[in-house]
């Protein structure tokens, strides 16, 4: 079943940003929908507390729209685990929260308001932008919007991808990623390939995506948009992150890195990466309370040294050579030969793998 | 608030004992208040308010109870005169705030009761969780409120083992039918190994699908349960063993393995050999005490002769898993 678009069920707006281009942008797609000038720091803070003490505050903030300006830097280094390998990736913050509902999704416990907030003055993300690609002109850049929020969730309210892709294009030391689990590709601008702006997406088993990932299409329907993506120039990712272990998880995973082959042609593909569940404690007990339905946090997690709950360490591993190698198979018709030849072709290269 | 009549002495056969809107204290012991009443009688007199063209207490339940346990018949009251349930609740509610602190439980049965009396949630987590000295929030809101309604004999433990917040929150996600099973097997453990329990027993509820009283019949918990062999904080120690090895199979596994590789190779005594926490990596940690160059080359040639026989090898050598262990599940 496709899923539907997002709206909200309401929009504040702080004073401050009420002259923005973007505001204005925004507020024309949501006609009818009710809005709240919020003219203080103190009436945001009611209006918080009045999500916080509903009796779900994260799903609750998720039907809530807030524009906003940023005030502090658009452009941060990921927020890696410690200890473990740094992936040099750099996030924009444009947007925070999402409006999809997975049950593990880390910004329930990360993000400290509840409510989707968009921040509205690009002109100074653009200066942000340009200082930071000067200062970095001599080294590879990956960059992206995917990490606090879905990158393209919002996307036909703000329409903010084309023009990130419409900046970004053409600069060479540079690989702009929008990173998603939606299928709402229809504002994307056709570009020349092979060009330096990529498109990922979030895969998983058919059960995980089915019972977990609330709001987002199902998996053929996020490769049907990878197609059309690759269709009007653009170069793919794709994250099987969080893996997941349920009975039967052998068979799904090997069904969807299958299906995957079929609909995207390898060669279009820039990057794929694994990752096995995990989470801190605290987002166990939120997840607890919000989702008590599900099974996935019941599996045999152990406390890593980086305070987060995961996978014991054989099964992990099974997990991640399992996917890894039909990755191998079906996309590559080539697999490492010997012993933990996988292991040790993928792991260096995995995203936040653990250095040891 | 309308009137507070001036004490006068009340018949306590004229009390409606059934009406208990405002009790909030169930389990106690009002040993020592007899002890004082005898001695030197009741001093503090009862609070009491009409219903229904009858006497409800409102209170001074542990007064009573001392009063009814000496046979005495009359007692000290001070009439109320509040036909409004919350009203009453709160007159109370503030004159004890100020003389005592409440324990769990109490407090679990303040905010159901002002919940049933009508106050919104929003103003009990924000006016009266503070006072009870518990976060404002909605989580400790329903919390409290679920304590409430929790099945009398977790209560009852709750009151007796001074369980914290913790362990009790967790014995609301039980059926009554549950907590009969539960509780006998809680009681004599440490409050570590309490939540453990709870936990553990929870979660491979909700993974199998089955009810906690279902798992603890299964055959190989029963065998335990029912001998003779040991005493109840043995049985219960070794349930929580069943049960952690029934959560983390594959990681017991490996611990079991590995303890039995030291047992074979009879690992020398005073040397410690630790694998890494979880196994997370392959190193390991030997470690022992010396005091002076002698006892350092003894531990050396233990560690030197342990190392060349052949066992010396199974302490690398994990268990084997597949996945069918989950398939099972
Ligand atoms: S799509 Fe990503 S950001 Fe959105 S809820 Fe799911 S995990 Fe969170």
């Amino acid at each position: 079943m496709a899923s539907l678009p997002y709206y909200p069920d309401k929009v504040y707006i702080d004073k401050k940003s009420l002259d923005f281009p973007l505001t204005k942008r925004i507020l024309g797609h949501l006609d009818g929908v009710p809005q709240e000038i919020v003219p203080s720091p103190r009436r945001k803070q009611a209006i918080l507390e009045a999500i916080r003490s509903s009796k779900d505050p994260i799903g609750e903030g998720k039907r809530i729209l807030y524009l906003t300006v940023q005030k502090g830097r658009f452009v941060k280094p990921c927020p890696c685990t410690p200890r473990v390998i740094g992936c040099g990736y750099f996030i924009i913050n444009l947007n925070l929260q999402c409006p999809l509902d997975c049950t593990y999704c880390i910004l329930q416990h990360y993000l400290a308001e509840p409510w989707l907030t968009v921040f509205v003055n690009l002109e100074d993300l653009w200066h942000e932008l340009d200082d930071f690609l000067e200062k970095h002109h001599r080294r590879a850049i990956r960059i992206g919007t995917g990490e606090l929020g879905d990158s393209l969730a919002l996307d036909h309210l703000t329409g903010l991808s084309a023009d990130l892709i419409s900046y970004f294009r053409g600069k060479a030391n540079v690989c702009f990623e929008l990173k998603t689990k939606t299928a709402g590709i229809g504002d994307l601008p056709a570009v020349q390939r092979p060009g330096n702006i990529v498109v990922s997406w979030s895969l998983n088993a058919g059960k995980i995506a089915g019972e977990e990932e609330r709001g987002a299409p199902p998996v053929i329907e996020r490769l049907q948009a990878a197609r059309a993506v690759v269709k009007k120039g653009y170069r793919v990712g794709f994250h099987f992150d969080p893996l997941v272990r349920f009975p039967g998880w052998e068979r799904e995973y090997e069904e969807v890195v299958r299906k995957l082959f079929q609909v995207i042609p390898a060669s279009s593909i820039v990057w794929l990466s694994l990752g096995a569940l995990r989470f801190p404690p605290a987002l166990k007990k939120i997840i607890q309370a919000r989702f008590p339905e599900t099974k996935i946090i019941y599996d045999e997690f152990i406390l890593g040294r980086d305070g987060k709950l995961r996978y014991f360490r054989p099964l992990r591993l099974e997990l991640l050579r399992s996917v890894g190698e039909e990755i191998w198979r079906d996309g590559l018709a080539w697999k490492p030969r010997g012993k933990r030849a996988v292991e040790n072709t993928l792991f260096p290269r995995l995203w936040g793998q653990d250095k040891s | 608030m309308k009137n507070i009549f001036e004490p006068k002495q009340l018949d306590l056969h004229k009390l409606n004992l059934e009406d208990t809107r405002f009790r909030i204290s169930e389990f106690f012991s009002s040993d020592r208040l007899v002890l004082s009443i005898k001695k030197i009688g009741l001093l503090h007199p009862l609070l009491v308010t009409l219903r229904e063209g009858r006497f409800v207490l409102v209170s001074g339940w542990k007064r009573l109870s001392a009063c009814l346990k000496l046979g005495i018949s009359s007692a000290p009251v001070l009439i109320l005169d509040e036909p409004d349930d919350l009203k009453a609740f709160l007159f109370t509610l503030y004159e004890n705030l100020a003389g005592r602190e409440f324990p769990l439980l109490e407090k679990a049965e303040i905010v159901s009761r002002l919940y049933t009396f009508g106050m919104a949630g929003s103003r009990i987590m924000k006016n009266i969780l503070p006072l009870l000295q518990v976060p404002p929030t909605a989580f400790y809101l329903d919390s409290f409120l679920s304590l409430s309604k929790l099945d009398p004999i977790a209560k009852k433990a709750i009151a007796g083992k001074n369980l914290p917040f913790l362990i009790a929150r967790m014995l609301v996600e039980f059926q009554a039918e549950d907590l009969e099973r539960i509780i006998p097997l809680l009681l004599p453990l440490g409050q570590n190994k309490q939540k453990e329990v709870l936990e553990d027993l929870l979660e491979i509820s909700k993974r199998k699908n089955v009810s906690p009283r279902d798992f603890l019949e299964t055959p190989g918990i029963q065998a335990v349960l029912q001998s003779s062999k040991w005493p109840p904080v043995q049985k219960s120690e070794r349930v929580r063993l069943a049960l952690r090895r029934e959560r983390f199979p594959h990681l017991t596994a490996w611990e079991e393995n590995f303890q039995l590789a030291l047992r074979e190779l009879r690992w020398p005594r005073g040397i410690s050999l630790e694998p890494a926490p979880y196994f997370e990596t392959d190193d390991m940690e030997a470690s022992f005490r010396f005091r002076d160059e002698r006892e350092f080359r003894a531990h050396l040639r233990k560690l030197l002769e342990v190392s060349s026989r052949p066992e010396f090898q199974k302490i690398f050598i994990r268990p084997r898993r597949t996945s069918k262990s989950l398939e099972k599940n």
